[in-house]
């Protein structure tokens, strides 16, 4: 899901960027003191989740957990996903500084996006299990989608590619799903505060 | 004046006994054509491929002083001997048969290296495997960590 430097052309990295930059000062305008121990836990969530490999076919898919982060956190997500991005980037090799931008879009706002959803009323009115399983797949989908365009505005040789990730990541989004559908019953059973300060119970 | 004319038959004489020797060697197919310096043939002439010191083959030129075969080597020497010590002799270098078998070595060097690596990158593989199993444990203890932190939190 990350995409690493050089990639990406510079208008579309440069306005992506500034872009994130306005996302990340929105975020850090709403950041409260009292949320601060909960955005570092998260970014240490997203950052940790990167380490499970799971061998899907000839490629392998990696966690995110991008719907539980935008849920618990809301704007506050791009504060949180910045910070575990830039370290991903400078220590493990994940992705890029140049691109850093782009990739805050592609795994941030759609965390925002899932915390906008869950708010609906018809998404509150669902089978627990099922908004469960959205906010996961929920997540990876529009992280897929802010991907494929990102790649198809930036250059004409990843148009191809662009279609090709969109289809390749379905399991991903399924399997983020489940995992994301248990760990939230996991947090329903030991954290209920969480989930009612997230209104999900 | 008089040497010099002297001296100019003298070596005219003598050139005119000189045994040249053109050769064509083209996919192991050789061709050899003797001759003297004034263009007669040198018919009859004995002729011996030699591979150091060992001698492959001994022939005759025919009438016009040619002769044909087919040599499994590359790199030999042509004598043509025509008698009363007039021998001339070349060394036969076969390049691209060289070359060919050259990068045949080389090929050969590679591939080994190749399967070395082969092995090198599979060890590797399964070094990276278990390294990720561990990085999964330890990335599943750090976010069962995390939410044991904020059930503290939340307290």
């Amino acid at each position: 899901m990350h995409i690493s430097d050089g990639i990406l052309s510079i208008e579309v990295a440069v306005s992506l960027g500034a872009a994130s930059l306005a996302f990340c000062a929105y975020s850090i305008k709403n950041l409260e003191n009292e949320k601060i121990a909960l955005v570092a836990a998260m970014s240490a969530l997203f950052f940790i989740s990167s380490f499970i490999h799971i061998p899907l076919g000839p490629t392998q898919i990696h966690l995110l957990l991008i719907g539980v982060i935008g849920i618990f956190l809301g704007s506050l997500s791009f504060i949180s996903i910045s910070i575990a991005l830039l370290l991903q980037s400078i220590l493990l090799g994940y992705g890029g500084l140049t691109s850093l931008g782009a990739n805050i879009i592609i795994m941030a706002l759609p965390a925002y996006l899932v915390y906008l959803i869950n708010k609906l009323s018809f998404f509150k009115a669902l089978n627990e299990k099922i908004k469960f399983f959205l906010i996961g797949s929920l997540g990876i989908f529009f992280s897929v989608i802010f991907l494929a365009l990102i790649l198809y505005i930036s250059k004409d040789e990843f148009i191809l590619a662009s279609y090709s990730i969109v289809l390749a990541n379905i399991p991903a989004m399924i399997l983020e799903g489940v995992i994301t559908l248990f760990l939230l019953l996991y947090i329903k059973k030991s954290i209920p505060k969480l989930l009612k300060e997230a209104n999900l119970s | 004046m008089k040497i010099f004319v002297i001296l100019i038959f003298i070596f005219t004489l003598s050139n005119a006994h000189k045994l040249n020797l053109f050769t064509n060697f083209e996919d192991n197919k050789l061709f050899i054509s003797s001759y003297f310096a004034s263009g007669k043939a040198c018919r009859n002439c004995e002729i011996k491929i030699i591979k150091i010191d060992k001698v492959l083959l001994k022939a005759k030129t025919n009438s016009r002083g040619e002769y044909e075969t087919t040599i499994n080597e590359n790199i030999f020497k042509i004598s043509v001997d025509a008698g009363s010590g007039h021998i001339v002799s070349k060394n036969i270098k076969n390049e691209s048969a060289i070359k060919i078998e050259a990068s045949n070595n080389r090929i050969k060097v590679l591939e080994e290296e190749n399967k070395k690596l082969k092995l090198q990158v599979s060890l590797l593989e399964e070094k990276v495997a278990t390294m990720d199993i561990f990085k999964m444990i330890f990335a599943l203890v750090c976010i069962f960590g995390i939410f044991m932190f904020l059930k503290r939190v939340k307290k």
